[in-house]
């Protein structure tokens, strides 16, 4: 008897055999369906062509409306520039519109006095055709009103010139957190002068890299303020930042100083009530103190 | 791949069912041989044949010349087959298999060329229990001569599979003809 793997080896490669392979090859060749026509060369040119052609209207197609939108654009563009001609033409008519406002300064006093709801109704409809009339010139009137040169801002008569109010203290806060974010610790800065006791001061001493960038970032944090806000005053250099703003709210005038010093960025900021009197001994001080020890993260300096 | 058979292709992509007939005269044996190993039934078979090349007359302008025909058809037929044993009832050992088993293994004319009813009846007792992927490739590899790389591309399995699905095809027919007596 056989081993198994003669066995297999015996079977390897043999092949059955069809025995009629002529009627096989017949029953498959009437089975065969139509195979779909081959597209001649003819056909693969008229193919080819049409194809050409297709793109080409497309093309055309899409040329035409960009052309179209071009060509519009530079007519809107056309007439928005007659528009502004005619708009300073209305203007003047607006500033011509002074009798009417002076008709509507005649009828004021009437609307404030308290009277009937009936009388009141029957004349306030020729008050209120007049009014929308001479509603601009009205405007206009309300802003050209004198104001107090010395008014602040952010005192709450709002003009049309006044500047938004911004928080000075939004750039303490704002380095608050990026310290926190960089973990580099506030230290305390008391002065030693008499005259700085009300003086508010923070130092940071942040490391001088790229990926906090600090510079940059005081740049652009300055440069959120207007620099029409009360105070403003931005100097910079490669080696210095100098950013002053005040608060009339608050009454509180806001210094910042960084400085890079040995590798570092020597970060200053302070804040202390209008009219206080400022020494920069403070900050000479911490930083002459600072060129002897690096680091205040460990060691809190009280000058 | 010759000249000539590439020319043949070539002219059965234009649509030349001369050239086709050719196609199947030369290469309805070898499907033949597949389909009545794997489905162990020579109607079956037959249909299987039939219907491969149908696909093959469809797909063929499909067909890369950069790879082997015999290749690409054996994969359609292997596809075919898998389906077919999908569908068809599980293939079991008949008693009188035995009976062929046995007279093959004791014949010692190893020339000796088997009638379609003993490769049904030999294939019936080797391959009971196998699945479907272990039986065809045990089919293409130990029956059919082929590589394992041509194994590979016809079925779509890794070299890892085909040589795992292989070995355990072999051990079950090995632990099946043991049963039987053999060594």
């Amino acid at each position: 008897m056989n081993k198994i793997d003669d066995i297999l080896e015996q079977l390897k490669g043999q092949q059955p055999v069809i025995d009629d392979p002529d009627a096989l090859t017949d029953r498959i060749m009437e089975s065969l369906p139509e195979q779909e026509a081959q597209p001649t060369a003819e056909m693969q040119q008229q193919n080819h062509r049409t194809q050409t052609v297709a793109l080409w209207r497309w093309l055309s197609i899409a040329a035409s409306i960009l052309l179209i939108i071009g060509i519009g654009t530079t007519l809107m563009k056309k007439e928005r520039n007659s528009d502004s001609g005619s708009l300073v033409a209305k203007v003047e008519e607006t500033q011509d519109a002074a009798p009417v406002t002076a008709a509507a300064k005649e009828v004021k006093p009437i609307r404030t006095e308290a009277k009937p709801q009936s009388v009141k109704s029957q004349t306030m409809k020729p008050q209120t055709r007049e009014s929308q009339t001479a509603q601009p010139a009205k405007s206009d009137e309300t802003y050209d009103e004198p104001t107090d040169p010395n008014l602040h801002y952010a005192s709450n008569e709002l003009t049309k010139d006044t500047v938004p109010y911004q928080d000075p203290a939004r750039v303490d806060s704002f380095i608050a957190k990026l310290a926190a974010n960089y973990d580099v610790k506030q230290g305390e800065l008391k002065c030693s002068q008499p005259a700085c006791d009300n003086v508010s001061s923070s130092v940071y001493v942040f490391p001088d890299n790229k990926e906090i960038d600090l510079f940059s970032r005081l740049l652009q944090v300055a440069c959120c303020y207007n620099n029409e806000t009360p105070g403003y005053f931005l100097n910079f250099s490669h080696q210095q930042f100098f950013f002053e703003l005040k608060d009339m709210r608050k009454q509180l005038k806001y210094r910042w100083i960084a400085e890079r010093v040995n590798g570092k960025i020597l970060f200053y900021g302070t804040h202390a009530p209008l009219g206080t009197k400022e020494s920069s001994a403070c900050y000479q001080e911490y930083r002459d103190e600072l060129m002897h020890i690096n680091n205040i993260n460990y060691k809190t300096k009280k000058i | 791949m010759t000249q000539t058979e590439r020319d043949i292709i070539t002219r059965c992509q234009r649509g030349d069912r001369d050239a086709f007939r050719w196609v199947v005269q030369t290469h309805q044996r070898m499907l033949f041989s597949l389909a009545l190993k794997m489905l162990c039934d020579e109607e079956e078979a037959k249909d299987m044949v039939q219907e491969t090349f149908i696909r093959v007359w469809q797909s063929i302008r499909n067909y890369n010349p950069e790879k082997p025909f015999t290749t690409w058809i054996y994969t359609i037929a292997s596809r075919l087959c898998l389906d077919r044993l999908k569908r068809a009832k599980r293939i079991t050992a008949m008693p009188e298999d035995e009976l062929v088993v046995r007279r093959f293994a004791s014949d010692s004319d190893s020339q000796r060329v088997l009638e379609n009813q003993e490769w049904v009846a030999l294939v019936r007792t080797m391959a009971e229990g196998l699945s479907d992927k272990q039986r065809l490739v045990f089919t293409l590899c130990q029956l059919e001569g082929l590589s394992s790389e041509e194994a590979q591309e016809i079925t779509g399995l890794d070299a890892r599979q085909v040589k795992s699905n292989l070995y355990v095809a072999r051990q079950t027919i090995r632990k099946r003809l043991i049963d039987l007596g053999y060594e």
